[in-house]
């Protein structure tokens, strides 16, 4: 037995502590809008925030989340409204295939909480999840673009 | 029809070469049937959710809402999008309104069949009776198929055409109702209203009625200076659900009671399964099935990860293979078999070695290509729920709707297959293969009754995947003393596609003579002067080859783009100098050197450790041009600054999205470039993850600036043409920076690393 808080709700599940979160989200809550591209912690597709941390949830065990706040795309949206980070990241048409970029927008929301005017390098460094499509050219300016709304006082 | 398919089934070919085939097929279907298929799907028909289909593309709820539908997988091309734009232009419909949306029908109709992609045949091209046969002989079969960069080149007439007819069926139908003449109406978005605009009627409302109209004939389309839609940078309407994590794609699908399942194949190419030893398997957390399928086995579980827990856990012995491929030994063939002249076609034109014997200057180079894996972002899966009364529904991100149909039919006594298409995380051509939906098809029937998703791992995906072939090619030309080509002859040695890709997917025998996809993009080669040589050498191995983004283009670009910056450099001529000599003066390629030139400022070699390398390439029916600026610093790390591409693919229907297309296409063959590679042992593929095969990332990618050539000519393909500029801009820019002349991919081969920003 595990007990989780996903997007603000608790979840007692059933599931071996050494089970990787992304199963949980997927699989038992169905929450997909993670993904999983790798299984390895190589591509954060799967990426998910945990206590505000960026955090790649295929290697991470349900036992080392119990008592965090672990937050996924499906809540991003306030009440239907997209984050400045959604925002940014549609008046930029970044998805072509769209599979890698729940993860490239949870990895930048946390950027952004963090570091809310980053430089080029500290973006390189956040975001080192894996575009197969190759939208990265869309996904600088989007998070150029998400952190000037969020200055704005747009949403988070 | 059963007896009708499996006839067409075994004389279909694919393939320009064999369209003499499929015609043949056609014949043998009887012409009297093939007149009878609806090859336009221009009617209109009631279904039954009481909602209306006005033509094969366009269904009108009672609720005004409109649905277009789009048989062809959305995988981050944009599809959906720009099929939907050819729709709403000529529907005069305003395709960003609520009330509007497009999806991939679960039907297969025979105006959905991609006769295009299959015969390499747009529509407007002149038409005989052999073209008309083989196209009817695919729709009969309702070859419903995504692949070669064909949807908007496939349907640029037809699609609109089908929007003009259900307007104008509305429109009949809103006159009928309002007693008012149908010229008299204006249309806004979803309505007409009479001339005082006292009376409004939607389409909701029309739909039934416009079942009872008859479809005009003789509809004018509108002119390019008409359009309001297409050529406009309509947002992509899949866009705000991606943004959200809302999308479904085939790894999302959820059903009620459904289970997931994870494979472990053979890992050797030709092995099978001899026997598995479950030890406690079955006991564990969670675990429903172990199912054997043959060169596979699958555990079931509750959750995706327990069942590849288990399956990890078992202890399987194999059947081993009479030979194990090696890749290595594959290169080694290839050379000797292209220094033997062991050609399994060539062409010719004048005397070669005369020509060679005359020339001022001779220059050789050989060039090799590794094997790649398309490791598109979301792995392999399928959903599959086999009823208990045998019939059959399929989820599945595939780019071959039909072929996964047959699939599914093929795997038990299945009655009524019904194969949705889900949206892909990428496909690249990977998901032209119906390997992964064989897989769910076979263990859903094991399972009766109950819905079960079958996931590949990342690992079960790099090494079973059908590759991209690697290559091998001997170039030589000869030079005049101006410094033009006066001969040149190409020797390419490769895995046939064709011959892989038919007998495993379609159950059709490989093609006679060696397909051209090894030789595209050199057979057709502007470059080709009038003394010219092409050839091929193939090799007989147990390695599965693929389509994959470009297909041999994203070999032979490589080889020709490289080799003509060779020749420059051989006859002391700047590249794009030497290119555009070289080039008809009239042709696309010099078009688009040129803009290129211009828009890159191209005023020859940078110094200071940068080079800048340029290549231009037609494939799909564009031009794609690109100018790589980078820096290398003495330990051989390239730092990729910055691109220009310029694109010429006719008629653009969004241009946002082709700038898009371009930029993906052109990182895709940076990535092959710059790391790339496949290596088979033992018949065993190395590499298994992104750790073994590494992708560029964001701290390493170029800026991209992209230029469209305006231009009102037939739209081209813009999936897949934007990766061939690729490889031979990069290996040209080392050149241009060190002066040595890389002629093995990847780059990394020759010492050399890509910098992180
Ligand atoms: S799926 Fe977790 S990092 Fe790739
Ligand atoms: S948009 Fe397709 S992998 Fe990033």
């Amino acid at each position: 037995m595990a007990r989780l808080t996903i997007n603000g709700k608790g979840h007692d599940l059933d599931v071996e502590g050494e089970m990787p979160l992304l199963w949980v989200l997927r699989d038992e809550l169905n929450l997909t809008g993670t993904k999983f591209g790798c299984g390895a912690g190589l591509c954060g597709a799967c990426t998910v925030t945990v206590d505000g941390e960026a955090t790649r949830s295929c290697i991470t065990t349900v036992e080392s989340v119990e008592g965090t706040n672990i937050r996924t795309i499906e809540t991003l949206a306030d009440a239907g409204t997209l984050s400045a980070v959604q925002q940014a990241w549609v008046e930029h048409q970044v998805p072509q295939c769209g599979y890698c970029q729940p993860g490239f927008i949870m990895a930048t929301s946390a950027l952004l909480d963090q570091t809310p005017d980053p430089s080029d390098d500290e973006i390189d460094e956040a975001l080192t999840n894996i575009c197969r499509c190759g939208t990265y050219e869309r996904i600088r300016a989007a998070v150029r673009r998400a952190a000037q709304l969020k200055k704005s006082g747009g949403q988070s | 029809m059963s007896k009708k398919r499996s006839l067409t089934r075994r004389i279909f070919m694919i393939g320009s070469a064999s369209i003499a085939g499929v015609a043949i097929a056609g014949v043998g279907i009887g012409t009297g049937y093939l007149a009878s298929v609806d090859v336009d799907g221009l009617g209109a028909s009631k279904n039954d959710t009481g909602s209306v289909d006005v033509t094969a593309w366009i269904n009108i709820a009672p609720d005004n809402k409109v649905t277009i539908y789009v048989p062809f997988l959305e995988m981050g091309q944009g599809t959906h999008t720009g099929m939907g734009q050819l729709v709403a232009e000529e529907l005069g419909i305003d395709i960003e309104a609520e009330n509007v949306s497009v999806t991939h029908p679960s039907r297969e109709l025979s105006a959905y069949a991609n006769w295009t992609m299959f015969l390499n045949r747009r529509p407007e091209e002149e038409a005989g009776p052999v073209t008309w046969f083989s196209q009817r002989a695919i729709a009969a079969m309702r070859m419903v198929a995504t692949g070669g960069s064909t949807a908007i080149v496939g349907n640029w007439s037809g699609v609109r055409q089908a929007g003009a007819t259900a307007r104008e069926l509305l429109k009949a139908a809103a006159a009928q109702k309002l007693g008012v003449p149908a010229d008299k109406l204006s249309q806004h978005h979803t309505e007409f209203s009479t001339p005082d605009g006292a009376q409004i009627v939607k389409f909701g409302d029309l739909a039934e009625l416009a079942l009872q109209q008859t479809p005009p004939t003789n509809i004018k389309l509108r002119g390019h200076e008409d359009f309001t839609v297409i050529g406009k940078s309509v947002p992509r309407l899949d866009i705000p659900e991606k943004v959200r994590g809302a999308a479904r794609y085939g790894i999302d699908v959820r059903l009620p009671d459904m289970v997931f399942a994870a494979l472990h194949q053979a890992p050797v190419f030709g092995a099978k399964i001899k026997k598995i030893d479950e030890g406690q398997a079955r006991k564990r957390h969670g675990i429903i099935d172990i199912v054997n399928l043959e060169t596979a086995v699958a555990v079931v579980a509750d959750n995706t990860w327990r069942a590849k827990q288990a399956v990890e856990a078992l202890d399987i012995t194999y059947e081993w293979p009479a030979e194990f491929a090696d890749s290595s030994k594959i290169k080694a063939d290839l050379k000797s078999r292209i220094e033997a002249e062991d050609y399994t076609r060539t062409d010719s034109r004048r005397d070669i070695p005369l020509h060679f014997e005359q020339a001022a200057k001779t220059i050789e180079a050989v060039y090799e290509t590794p094997y790649l894996a398309h490791a598109t972002m979301e792995p392999m899966n399928t959903t599959v729920w086999w009823k208990e009364d045998d019939t059959v529904e399929v989820w599945s991100p595939t780019q071959s709707q039909t072929a996964t149909r047959w699939a599914a039919e093929a795997a038990g006594s299945a009655k009524d297959v019904t194969v949705h298409v889900t949206y892909a995380g990428g496909g690249f051509g990977r998901r032209a293969e119906t390997d992964f939906a064989i897989y769910a098809a076979k263990v859903a029937h094991a399972l009766k009754g109950r819905p079960v998703q079958v996931i590949w791992s990342r690992e079960e995906d790099m090494r079973h995947d059908d590759y991209r072939p690697g290559a091998i090619a001997k170039m030589s030309a000869g030079l005049d003393a101006a410094g033009k080509i006066s001969v040149l002859k190409a020797e390419v040695g490769s895995q046939s596609v064709f011959a892989s890709y038919l007998p495993r997917n379609l159950g059709m025998p490989a093609p006679a003579s060696q397909d051209e996809a090894t030789l595209e993009g050199i057979l057709k080669s502007p470059y080709l002067p009038p003394a010219w040589q092409v050839s091929a050498v193939d090799v007989d191995t147990s390695i599965p080859v693929g389509f994959w983004r470009s297909v041999g283009h994203s070999n032979n670009s490589f080889f020709m783009e490289c080799f003509a910056d060779e020749c420059a450099t051989g006859a002391g001529l700047d590249p794009a100098q030497f290119k555009l000599a070289n080039l008809p003066a009239n042709s696309r390629e010099a078009r688009v050197l040129k803009l290129l030139m211009e828009k890159a400022g191209w005023t020859g070699p940078l110094g200071n450790g940068k080079g800048r390398g340029l290549a231009v390439h037609k494939s799909f029916r564009s031009v794609v041009g690109a100018v790589l600026d980078v820096s290398v610093d003495d330990e051989k790390t390239v730092t990729l600054e910055k691109a220009v591409m310029v694109c010429d693919c006719g008629t653009v229907i969004n241009p946002r999205l082709v700038e898009a297309q371009m930029q993906g296409g052109l990182i895709f063959g940076l990535t092959a470039a710059a790391f790339g590679e496949i290596t088979v042992e033992q018949g065993k593929v190395t590499q298994g993850n992104f750790d073994e095969y590494e992708m560029l990332k964001l701290a390493s990618a170029p800026s991209i600036e992209v230029h469209l050539m305006p231009g009102t000519d037939l739209p081209g393909g813009v999936g897949e043409p934007g990766t061939p500029p690729a490889a031979p801009a990069l290996a040209n820019a080392i050149f241009a920076a060190t002066g040595e002349r890389i002629r093995t991919l990847p780059i990394s081969k020759a010492g050399y690393s890509i910098a992180e920003a």
